[in-house]
Protein backbone atom coordinates (compact mmCIF):
# COMPACT_ATOMS: atom_id res chain seq x y z
CA UNK A 1 0.00 0.00 0.00
CA UNK A 2 2.77 2.89 -0.96
CA UNK A 3 0.26 5.45 -1.16
CA UNK A 4 -1.65 5.06 2.19
CA UNK A 5 0.13 6.77 5.43
CA UNK A 6 -1.70 5.82 8.61
CA UNK A 7 -0.85 7.61 11.74
CA UNK A 8 -0.06 5.10 14.72
CA UNK A 9 -3.09 3.67 17.02
CA UNK A 10 -5.48 5.56 14.79
CA UNK A 11 -6.95 2.65 12.85
CA UNK A 12 -7.27 -0.11 15.51
CA UNK A 13 -5.68 -2.62 14.32
CA UNK A 14 -3.76 -3.17 11.78
CA UNK A 15 -0.92 -5.20 11.97
CA UNK A 16 -1.25 -5.98 8.22
CA UNK A 17 -0.56 -2.48 7.36
CA UNK A 18 2.79 -1.39 7.62
CA UNK A 19 3.14 2.30 8.08
CA UNK A 20 6.13 3.43 5.04
CA UNK A 21 8.33 5.56 6.11
CA UNK A 22 8.17 8.37 3.37
CA UNK A 23 5.05 8.75 0.71
CA UNK A 24 5.84 7.72 -2.59
CA UNK A 25 3.75 10.67 -4.58
CA UNK A 26 5.54 13.02 -6.15
CA UNK A 27 4.84 16.62 -4.93
CA UNK A 28 2.99 18.83 -7.26
CA UNK A 29 6.46 20.50 -8.13
CA UNK A 30 8.17 17.41 -8.52
CA UNK A 31 5.21 16.47 -11.01
CA UNK A 32 5.47 19.82 -13.08
CA UNK A 33 9.71 19.06 -13.37
CA UNK A 34 8.82 15.61 -14.34
CA UNK A 35 6.32 16.67 -17.05
CA UNK A 36 8.73 19.03 -18.30
CA UNK A 37 11.86 16.66 -18.45
CA UNK A 38 9.51 14.38 -20.30
CA UNK A 39 8.44 16.73 -22.79
CA UNK A 40 12.05 17.51 -22.95
CA UNK A 41 12.96 13.72 -23.99
CA UNK A 42 10.38 13.70 -26.22
CA UNK A 43 11.67 16.85 -28.53
CA UNK A 44 14.91 15.64 -28.47
CA UNK A 45 14.30 11.96 -29.36
CA UNK A 46 11.14 13.26 -31.46
CA UNK A 47 13.10 12.97 -34.83
CA UNK A 48 14.60 9.78 -33.83
CA UNK A 49 11.35 7.96 -32.08
CA UNK A 50 10.57 4.66 -32.79
CA UNK A 51 9.26 3.93 -36.18
CA UNK A 52 7.87 1.00 -38.24
CA UNK A 53 8.64 1.14 -41.85
CA UNK A 54 5.62 1.09 -44.14
CA UNK A 55 4.44 4.39 -45.07
CA UNK A 56 0.91 6.30 -44.27
CA UNK A 57 -1.27 9.31 -43.45
CA UNK A 58 0.70 12.79 -43.37
CA UNK A 59 4.15 10.99 -44.46
CA UNK A 60 5.65 12.60 -47.28
CA UNK A 61 7.89 10.14 -49.92
CA UNK A 62 10.56 11.41 -52.16
CA UNK A 63 11.73 8.94 -54.63
CA UNK A 64 13.92 8.30 -57.91
CA UNK A 65 13.25 5.79 -60.38
CA UNK A 66 14.42 4.55 -63.71
CA UNK A 67 12.01 2.74 -66.42
CA UNK A 68 12.57 0.61 -69.32
CA UNK A 69 10.05 1.77 -71.66
CA UNK A 70 8.57 0.32 -74.53
CA UNK A 71 7.46 3.24 -77.07
CA UNK A 72 4.83 3.22 -78.97
CA UNK A 73 4.78 1.36 -82.29
CA UNK A 74 3.91 4.76 -84.19
CA UNK A 75 7.35 6.07 -82.42
CA UNK A 76 9.94 3.79 -83.32
CA UNK A 77 8.52 0.56 -81.05
CA UNK A 78 11.65 0.43 -79.71
CA UNK A 79 12.83 0.08 -76.15
CA UNK A 80 14.29 3.08 -74.16
CA UNK A 81 15.14 4.47 -70.91
CA UNK A 82 13.48 6.92 -68.91
CA UNK A 83 14.56 8.78 -65.38
CA UNK A 84 11.80 9.97 -63.08
CA UNK A 85 11.88 11.94 -59.98
CA UNK A 86 8.52 11.40 -57.57
CA UNK A 87 7.57 13.89 -54.46
CA UNK A 88 4.45 13.48 -52.53
CA UNK A 89 2.21 13.31 -49.39
CA UNK A 90 -0.13 10.92 -48.06
CA UNK A 91 -3.15 11.96 -47.12
CA UNK A 92 -4.16 9.24 -45.20
CA UNK A 93 -2.85 5.34 -45.56
CA UNK A 94 -5.10 4.38 -48.81
CA UNK A 95 -4.46 7.89 -50.29
CA UNK A 96 -1.73 9.94 -51.67
CA UNK A 97 -1.17 12.89 -53.82
CA UNK A 98 2.24 12.54 -55.85
CA UNK A 99 3.95 15.02 -58.45
CA UNK A 100 6.14 12.78 -60.93
CA UNK A 101 8.52 14.15 -63.66
CA UNK A 102 10.02 11.97 -66.25
CA UNK A 103 12.44 11.95 -69.17
CA UNK A 104 12.38 9.25 -71.88
CA UNK A 105 14.62 8.77 -74.99
CA UNK A 106 14.95 6.45 -77.66
CA UNK A 107 17.42 6.52 -80.09
CA UNK A 108 18.10 4.37 -82.85
CA UNK A 109 20.60 4.60 -86.05
CA UNK A 110 20.14 2.57 -88.81
CA UNK A 111 23.03 3.93 -90.77
CA UNK A 112 25.79 5.66 -89.11
CA UNK A 113 25.45 9.39 -88.85
CA UNK A 114 21.74 8.62 -89.78
CA UNK A 115 19.66 8.50 -86.35
CA UNK A 116 15.79 8.59 -85.21
CA UNK A 117 14.93 9.38 -81.92
CA UNK A 118 11.95 10.31 -79.49
CA UNK A 119 12.59 11.99 -76.61
CA UNK A 120 9.39 12.25 -73.97
CA UNK A 121 8.63 14.36 -71.02
CA UNK A 122 5.76 14.08 -68.62
CA UNK A 123 4.86 16.05 -65.75
CA UNK A 124 2.21 14.67 -63.78
CA UNK A 125 -0.22 14.46 -61.05
CA UNK A 126 -0.35 11.38 -59.60
CA UNK A 127 -3.48 10.15 -57.40
CA UNK A 128 -2.06 7.25 -55.42
CA UNK A 129 -4.33 4.19 -54.12
CA UNK A 130 -2.58 2.22 -51.26
CA UNK A 131 -3.82 -0.77 -50.71
CA UNK A 132 -3.32 -3.35 -47.87
CA UNK A 133 -0.18 -1.23 -46.26
CA UNK A 134 2.26 -3.06 -44.10
CA UNK A 135 5.14 -2.88 -42.25
CA UNK A 136 7.59 -3.56 -45.12
CA UNK A 137 5.33 -4.11 -48.05
CA UNK A 138 2.70 -1.25 -49.60
CA UNK A 139 1.41 -2.00 -52.61
CA UNK A 140 -0.58 0.71 -54.98
CA UNK A 141 -2.24 1.79 -58.03
CA UNK A 142 -2.05 4.91 -59.42
CA UNK A 143 -3.77 7.31 -62.00
CA UNK A 144 -1.75 10.59 -62.96
CA UNK A 145 -2.43 13.35 -65.28
CA UNK A 146 -0.67 16.34 -66.49
CA UNK A 147 1.29 17.41 -69.92
CA UNK A 148 3.31 15.33 -72.16
CA UNK A 149 6.14 16.92 -74.47
CA UNK A 150 6.94 14.57 -77.46
CA UNK A 151 9.90 15.35 -79.32
CA UNK A 152 10.65 13.27 -82.98
CA UNK A 153 14.05 13.27 -84.77
CA UNK A 154 14.29 11.27 -87.98
CA UNK A 155 17.59 12.01 -90.73
CA UNK A 156 17.89 15.62 -89.97
CA UNK A 157 14.20 16.30 -89.91
CA UNK A 158 12.72 17.07 -86.02
CA UNK A 159 9.24 18.22 -84.62
CA UNK A 160 8.16 18.39 -81.16
CA UNK A 161 4.48 18.79 -79.89
CA UNK A 162 3.30 19.15 -76.66
CA UNK A 163 -0.16 17.85 -75.04
CA UNK A 164 -2.25 16.13 -72.83
CA UNK A 165 0.23 13.28 -70.23
CA UNK A 166 -1.51 10.67 -68.36
CA UNK A 167 -0.37 7.50 -66.66
CA UNK A 168 -1.50 4.44 -64.91
CA UNK A 169 0.12 1.86 -63.22
CA UNK A 170 0.94 -0.31 -60.52
CA UNK A 171 3.53 -1.12 -58.35
CA UNK A 172 4.79 -1.84 -54.40
CA UNK A 173 7.63 -0.52 -51.98
CA UNK A 174 9.36 -3.01 -50.33
CA UNK A 175 11.43 -1.46 -47.29
CA UNK A 176 14.66 -2.90 -46.31
CA UNK A 177 13.48 -3.95 -42.97
CA UNK A 178 11.27 -2.85 -40.33
CA UNK A 179 12.60 0.24 -39.13
CA UNK A 180 14.03 1.21 -42.63
CA UNK A 181 12.45 4.66 -44.06
CA UNK A 182 13.93 3.57 -47.48
CA UNK A 183 11.96 0.95 -49.59
CA UNK A 184 12.34 -0.42 -53.44
CA UNK A 185 10.19 0.66 -55.41
CA UNK A 186 8.61 -1.51 -58.26
CA UNK A 187 5.96 -0.57 -60.75
CA UNK A 188 4.40 -1.23 -63.92
CA UNK A 189 3.04 1.49 -65.63
CA UNK A 190 1.86 2.55 -69.09
CA UNK A 191 2.12 6.23 -69.49
CA UNK A 192 1.21 8.09 -72.38
CA UNK A 193 0.77 11.64 -73.74
CA UNK A 194 -1.19 13.22 -76.71
CA UNK A 195 1.08 14.82 -80.21
CA UNK A 196 0.60 15.13 -83.43
CA UNK A 197 -2.95 14.62 -83.34
CA UNK A 198 -2.72 11.22 -81.98
CA UNK A 199 -2.02 9.58 -78.23
CA UNK A 200 0.61 7.45 -77.78
CA UNK A 201 0.99 5.08 -74.74
CA UNK A 202 4.57 3.45 -73.34
CA UNK A 203 4.34 0.08 -71.14
CA UNK A 204 6.75 0.40 -68.70
CA UNK A 205 9.08 -1.69 -65.90
CA UNK A 206 10.01 0.88 -63.32
CA UNK A 207 12.29 -0.01 -60.21
CA UNK A 208 14.14 2.89 -58.08
CA UNK A 209 14.42 3.85 -54.40
CA UNK A 210 11.85 5.89 -52.52
CA UNK A 211 12.01 7.67 -49.33
CA UNK A 212 9.76 8.44 -46.18
CA UNK A 213 9.64 11.66 -45.26
CA UNK A 214 8.04 12.15 -41.62
CA UNK A 215 6.94 10.50 -38.49
CA UNK A 216 5.34 7.39 -39.31
CA UNK A 217 5.14 6.16 -35.76
CA UNK A 218 4.80 2.31 -34.10
CA UNK A 219 5.27 1.61 -30.48
CA UNK A 220 7.76 -1.30 -29.96
CA UNK A 221 9.62 -0.77 -32.75
CA UNK A 222 13.38 -0.36 -32.90
CA UNK A 223 14.26 3.51 -33.13
CA UNK A 224 15.48 4.39 -36.55
CA UNK A 225 16.64 7.54 -38.58
CA UNK A 226 13.74 9.71 -39.81
CA UNK A 227 14.29 12.47 -42.05
CA UNK B 1 -34.35 35.86 -94.97
CA UNK B 2 -31.26 37.32 -96.41
CA UNK B 3 -29.57 37.83 -93.52
CA UNK B 4 -30.24 34.23 -92.67
CA UNK B 5 -28.54 33.36 -95.64
CA UNK B 6 -25.79 35.59 -95.05
CA UNK B 7 -25.20 34.18 -91.49
CA UNK B 8 -24.61 30.70 -92.85
CA UNK B 9 -22.72 31.77 -95.72
CA UNK B 10 -20.35 33.45 -93.22
CA UNK B 11 -20.90 30.09 -90.88
CA UNK B 12 -19.81 27.72 -93.53
CA UNK B 13 -17.02 29.33 -95.06
CA UNK B 14 -14.68 28.31 -92.32
CA UNK B 15 -15.62 24.59 -93.62
CA UNK B 16 -15.60 25.28 -97.03
CA UNK B 17 -11.80 26.33 -96.28
CA UNK B 18 -10.62 23.47 -94.45
CA UNK B 19 -11.73 21.52 -97.34
CA UNK B 20 -9.49 22.94 -99.46
CA UNK B 21 -6.42 22.55 -97.36
CA UNK B 22 -3.46 20.66 -98.86
CA UNK B 23 -4.12 16.75 -99.60
CA UNK B 24 -1.80 14.59 -98.03
CA UNK B 25 1.20 13.50 -100.15
CA UNK B 26 2.42 9.90 -100.22
CA UNK B 27 6.49 9.36 -101.41
CA UNK B 28 5.43 5.10 -102.08
CA UNK B 29 6.63 4.62 -105.54
CA UNK B 30 8.86 5.11 -107.80
CA UNK B 31 10.54 8.83 -108.78
CA UNK B 32 13.02 9.73 -111.49
CA UNK B 33 15.03 12.04 -112.44
CA UNK B 34 18.48 13.82 -112.96
CA UNK B 35 21.87 14.67 -110.34
CA UNK B 36 24.27 16.50 -110.74
CA UNK B 37 27.73 17.00 -109.33
CA UNK B 38 29.66 19.89 -111.20
CA UNK B 39 30.19 18.71 -114.67
CA UNK B 40 29.31 15.68 -113.50
CA UNK B 41 25.60 14.48 -114.33
CA UNK B 42 23.30 11.36 -114.54
CA UNK B 43 19.94 9.79 -113.68
CA UNK B 44 18.85 8.63 -110.14
CA UNK B 45 15.74 6.38 -109.60
CA UNK B 46 14.78 6.16 -105.96
CA UNK B 47 11.98 4.15 -105.17
CA UNK B 48 9.95 5.10 -101.45
CA UNK B 49 8.33 2.25 -99.69
CA UNK B 50 7.44 0.41 -96.38
CA UNK B 51 5.39 3.55 -95.19
CA UNK B 52 5.47 3.71 -92.16
CA UNK B 53 3.89 6.57 -89.22
CA UNK B 54 5.95 8.24 -86.86
CA UNK B 55 4.63 11.41 -85.35
CA UNK B 56 4.04 13.90 -87.84
CA UNK B 57 6.18 12.59 -89.93
CA UNK B 58 5.91 9.57 -92.63
CA UNK B 59 8.64 7.50 -92.50
CA UNK B 60 9.91 4.76 -95.58
CA UNK B 61 12.61 2.29 -96.58
CA UNK B 62 14.28 4.20 -99.56
CA UNK B 63 16.23 2.23 -102.79
CA UNK B 64 18.25 4.49 -105.59
CA UNK B 65 20.26 3.52 -108.45
CA UNK B 66 22.25 6.07 -110.11
CA UNK B 67 23.19 6.13 -113.62
CA UNK B 68 25.21 7.71 -115.97
CA UNK B 69 27.58 7.79 -118.49
CA UNK B 70 30.55 8.58 -116.39
CA UNK B 71 29.89 5.10 -114.75
CA UNK B 72 32.43 2.78 -115.06
CA UNK B 73 30.20 0.14 -114.15
CA UNK B 74 26.68 -0.14 -114.84
CA UNK B 75 25.29 2.30 -111.83
CA UNK B 76 25.46 2.50 -108.31
CA UNK B 77 22.86 1.52 -105.59
CA UNK B 78 21.90 2.32 -102.27
CA UNK B 79 19.21 1.78 -99.37
CA UNK B 80 18.26 2.58 -95.81
CA UNK B 81 15.74 1.10 -94.11
CA UNK B 82 13.39 3.65 -92.56
CA UNK B 83 15.89 5.97 -93.63
CA UNK B 84 13.54 8.21 -95.06
CA UNK B 85 11.45 10.80 -93.68
CA UNK B 86 8.69 13.24 -94.95
CA UNK B 87 6.99 15.82 -93.22
CA UNK B 88 4.77 18.63 -95.25
CA UNK B 89 7.39 19.45 -97.67
CA UNK B 90 10.25 18.15 -96.37
CA UNK B 91 11.92 15.13 -97.53
CA UNK B 92 15.22 13.66 -96.34
CA UNK B 93 16.69 10.66 -96.96
CA UNK B 94 19.68 8.32 -96.48
CA UNK B 95 21.21 5.51 -98.42
CA UNK B 96 24.15 3.51 -98.01
CA UNK B 97 25.65 2.26 -101.96
CA UNK B 98 25.89 -1.35 -101.82
CA UNK B 99 29.57 -2.77 -101.53
CA UNK B 100 30.61 -0.28 -98.71
CA UNK B 101 32.22 -1.08 -95.54
CA UNK B 102 30.21 -0.16 -92.33
CA UNK B 103 30.42 3.83 -92.08
CA UNK B 104 31.38 4.41 -95.83
CA UNK B 105 29.25 5.56 -98.65
CA UNK B 106 26.64 7.10 -96.47
CA UNK B 107 24.53 9.53 -98.80
CA UNK B 108 22.54 12.53 -96.95
CA UNK B 109 19.70 13.99 -99.33
CA UNK B 110 17.59 16.47 -98.65
CA UNK B 111 14.93 17.97 -100.77
CA UNK B 112 11.67 20.27 -100.65
CA UNK B 113 8.39 18.80 -102.21
CA UNK B 114 7.26 20.63 -105.41
CA UNK B 115 3.82 20.56 -105.61
CA UNK B 116 2.64 17.05 -105.31
CA UNK B 117 4.81 15.10 -108.37
CA UNK B 118 8.35 16.73 -108.08
CA UNK B 119 11.30 16.79 -104.97
CA UNK B 120 14.17 19.27 -105.62
CA UNK B 121 17.21 19.47 -103.27
CA UNK B 122 21.08 18.72 -102.85
CA UNK B 123 23.10 15.99 -101.25
CA UNK B 124 26.09 14.69 -99.42
CA UNK B 125 28.39 12.79 -98.79
CA UNK B 126 28.33 12.29 -95.15
CA UNK B 127 30.89 9.67 -94.66
CA UNK B 128 34.55 9.83 -94.87
CA UNK B 129 34.68 7.91 -98.20
CA UNK B 130 32.87 6.01 -100.98
CA UNK B 131 35.06 3.43 -102.02
CA UNK B 132 32.32 1.59 -103.71
CA UNK B 133 31.12 3.90 -106.24
CA UNK B 134 31.65 4.18 -109.60
CA UNK B 135 29.33 6.79 -110.99
CA UNK B 136 31.17 10.29 -109.64
CA UNK B 137 28.88 11.56 -107.16
CA UNK B 138 31.47 13.29 -105.52
CA UNK B 139 31.06 14.50 -102.02
CA UNK B 140 28.04 17.09 -103.06
CA UNK B 141 25.18 17.56 -105.93
CA UNK B 142 22.16 18.90 -106.59
CA UNK B 143 19.05 16.32 -107.84
CA UNK B 144 15.88 16.31 -108.88
CA UNK B 145 12.91 13.50 -108.93
CA UNK B 146 9.49 13.14 -110.02
CA UNK B 147 6.43 10.68 -110.71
Amino acid sequence: MPRVHVRDGDLGDLEDLQVTARPAVAGPRRRVGLSFALAGILLVLGPVAPVLAGIGERDGEIGVDYALQRFDADLLGETGGRWSLRAGRHETDQLQWEGQVMRGRVETTPLPGVERSVTLTLALVNLVLNFHPRAEVVPYVLLGVGLAKTKIQAVGLSSSDTGTGYQIGGGGRFFFGRGSVVALRVELAIPGGDAFEHSYFHPSIVAGLTFRIGRHRAPGALPAAIF
Amino acid sequence: MKILTQVLVVALLPACLACTGKPEVDLEGTWRGPWTAGMTAGSLEVTFGGKRAFGDMTLYDVTLIATGTSCTSGGDSGAGDRTAAFRQDDVHFAIQMAGSAAGDGIFLFDGALNGSREIDGSYRLSSDACPACTCGMGTSGTWRISR
